[in-house]
């Protein structure tokens, strides 16, 4: 059985109906890319499914239960996580401690009053590992403000990573970055999450194409075609409604 | 790992040396004025913990504070033979208690309601303290002998100068040390994430409500241990505890002070008594000269005078390395 299951979702926003019945699983470990044009509803799906707001119909199945009540904080503790298309990071605060923000959570050190979190050796250690794994240890004590664009996003894949979630939703992780960046991006992406459950969004199809096991397009609401990767290559309905768009 | 270098621990123990001595040192009414900023301060430093931790302006502070301070005096007149340190016990649970129901009510308002909303509620508080006359004496406010503190050594009497210091030193002190140690603890941290980006720490695994409630209901109990120590310094407690004005001049301090430091707000507390004390004797329009102060700090210091503090120090720097 898989790990996400979305069914019949729709949504409307004062009469504008965004997700008009969308329908997808994915499975452990799986990597599912949703592509389509902007407008599609891309990011409002990923808003429901991390529970920033409810659908107006429809179910969230995460791990065999439905979720559609739970707020996000819960959603994170079950062990979904989400990364933002606009870098949303604790700006004033350094490198290590927006990684620690997430460990701490994690381990469930979220309010204690008399653990001093940075005297905690195993637990500065363990932000410091997760932070080789994004290339930013050199970095740690550095505000997040000064920080370069590509470093920036490569931390939002780390604070996410921190809750060691069992899926993970990105939402466009390769957003504004050059070419050579996405490719350091592309193949950081695949190296940290082998194990892990993903959903990405995403526009670059270089990227999708390397990362994604299967891929649903959406358009306009509805879920057009998935399947595996050549399967939408080679897919008419697809090349008419967003591939050949780009090419033209 | 830091370890504290020999120069902090010089003045460090230099500070500590002079504080115990300053009943020696100091004539009767100066003395009362360091008490007096000692409880000030720890006032302003609970409430930057809301202001400049956690990006909460609140407007109400003095309610708490107001709280802690009615609460000691209508305690020890009405519970005969009640400690001293029960006295203190109540008015900080009964503030507590206070803080859980106005923190639960104001967990869904944010930003500029917020802060209307804990204005608002401070004047609910000082209604109370006006019309509930009974209780709080209403214009006429309540006056109180407290107990002696009887301890293992001695006997420490709060209507005697050097005693009151000593207490308001070794408690307030005390808390102090707590609040500093406070901003380093798990606790402290998420206060700090709460006021960067609150929507990203749900998504992170945190129930921001509860991150909220506790400091609102922690910043409120010392606010009322301040306001428990004030009545007792005191022998007396007016409106004036719960009041408006009570809540600007907490504002005023931790401005004046410098909401960037820990520190900041304690130098606010005692700069603040100090003008306040010196101007006052000059002047019945004090407050004027004060807002002006105020005014100028804003304006041309905005980092307040902990602000001005740093600035020098990275001056002095620059100066002696490039000797």
């Amino acid at each position: 059985m898989g790990i996400l299951r979305v069914s019949e979702l729709k949504k409307d926003f004062s009469g504008l109906e965004v997700l008009v019945g969308v329908e997808f699983e994915v499975g452990q470990r799986e990597k599912l890319a949703i592509i389509g044009p902007n407008g599609a509803g891309k990011t409002t799906l990923f808003n429901i499914i991390s529970g920033k707001f409810p659908p107006t119909s429809g179910e969230v199945i995460f791990k065999g239960e439905n979720i559609n009540a739970l707020p996000p904080h819960a959603r994170a503790r079950q062990g979904m996580a989400r990364s933002f298309q606009i870098t949303n990071l604790f700006q004033k605060l350094s490198v290590l401690d927006n990684v620690l923000a997430g460990v701490r959570s994690r381990r469930g050190m979220r309010h204690g009053m008399f653990h001093e979190p940075l005297r905690d050796h195993q637990l500065v250690a363990e932000c410091e590992t997760l932070l080789e794994r994004v290339g930013l240890l050199d970095l740690r004590d550095t505000p997040v403000q000064e920080l370069a664009y590509g470093q920036q996003r490569a931390l939002e894949l780390g604070v996410t990573l921190a809750l060691e979630p069992e899926l993970i939703l990105l939402d466009e992780p390769t957003a504004g970055m050059s070419r050579q960046e996405t490719e350091e991006a592309t193949s950081m992406i695949k190296r940290v999450t082998e194990s892990i459950a993903c959903v990405i969004i995403e526009h670059d199809m270089n990227v999708v194409f390397s990362l994604a096991d299967r891929i649903a397009v959406l358009h306009y609401g509805v879920i057009l075609a998935c399947g595996q990767p050549e399967e939408i290559r080679c897919d008419q309905r697809v090349k008419d409604a967003y591939l050949g768009e780009e090419e033209s | 790992m830091k370890t504290l270098r020999p120069r902090t621990l010089a003045l460090v123990g230099g500070a500590l040396l002079v504080l115990l001595a300053a009943p020696k040192l100091l004539p009767v009414y100066q003395l009362r004025l360091v008490t007096e900023a000692i409880i000030f301060a720890l006032y302003a430093v609970s409430y930057n913990l809301l202001l400049g931790y956690a990006g909460l302006l609140s407007f109400g502070h003095a309610m708490f504070f107001g709280v802690g301070a009615f609460a000691t005096a209508v305690a020890l007149n009405h519970i005969a033979g009640l400690s001293l340190l029960s006295a203190m016990g109540l008015a900080l649970l009964t503030t507590l208690l206070v803080g859980l129901t106005v923190g639960f009510l104001l967990l869904r308002v944010k930003g500029t309601p917020f802060s209307l909303l804990t204005l608002a509620f401070n004047a609910l508080f000082l209604a109370i303290g006006v019309k509930w006359h009974t209780v709080t004496g209403g214009d006429d406010g309540l006056s109180l002998s407290a107990p002696k503190l009887h301890l293992g050594l001695g006997v420490l009497d709060p209507s005697n100068g050097p005693d009151i210091y000593y207490l308001t030193l070794v408690i307030l002190g005390g808390a102090l040390l707590f609040c500093w140690r406070f901003t380093r603890t798990a606790m402290g941290h998420s206060v700090l994430l709460l006021r960067e980006n609150e929507e990203r720490m749900r998504f992170l695994g945190y129930n921001t409500n509860v991150t909220r409630l506790i400091l609102f209901v922690f910043t409120g109990v010392l606010a009322g241990l301040a306001g428990s120590f004030y009545t007792l310094l005191n022998a007396f407690v007016s409106l004036d505890a719960v009041s408006i004005d009570m809540t600007t001049k907490v504002l005023l301090m931790t401005y004046l002070g410098g909401t960037a430091a820990f520190l900041g707000p304690v130098l606010g507390a005692f700069f603040y008594t100090y003008v306040q004390d010196y101007l006052s004797n000059l002047t019945d329009n004090w407050p004027l000269i004060m807002g002006l102060i105020f005014i100028v700090m804003v304006l041309f210091a905005p980092g307040g005078l902990s602000g001005l503090g740093k600035d020098l120090a990275a001056r002095l720097k620059r100066a002696t390395t490039a000797d």
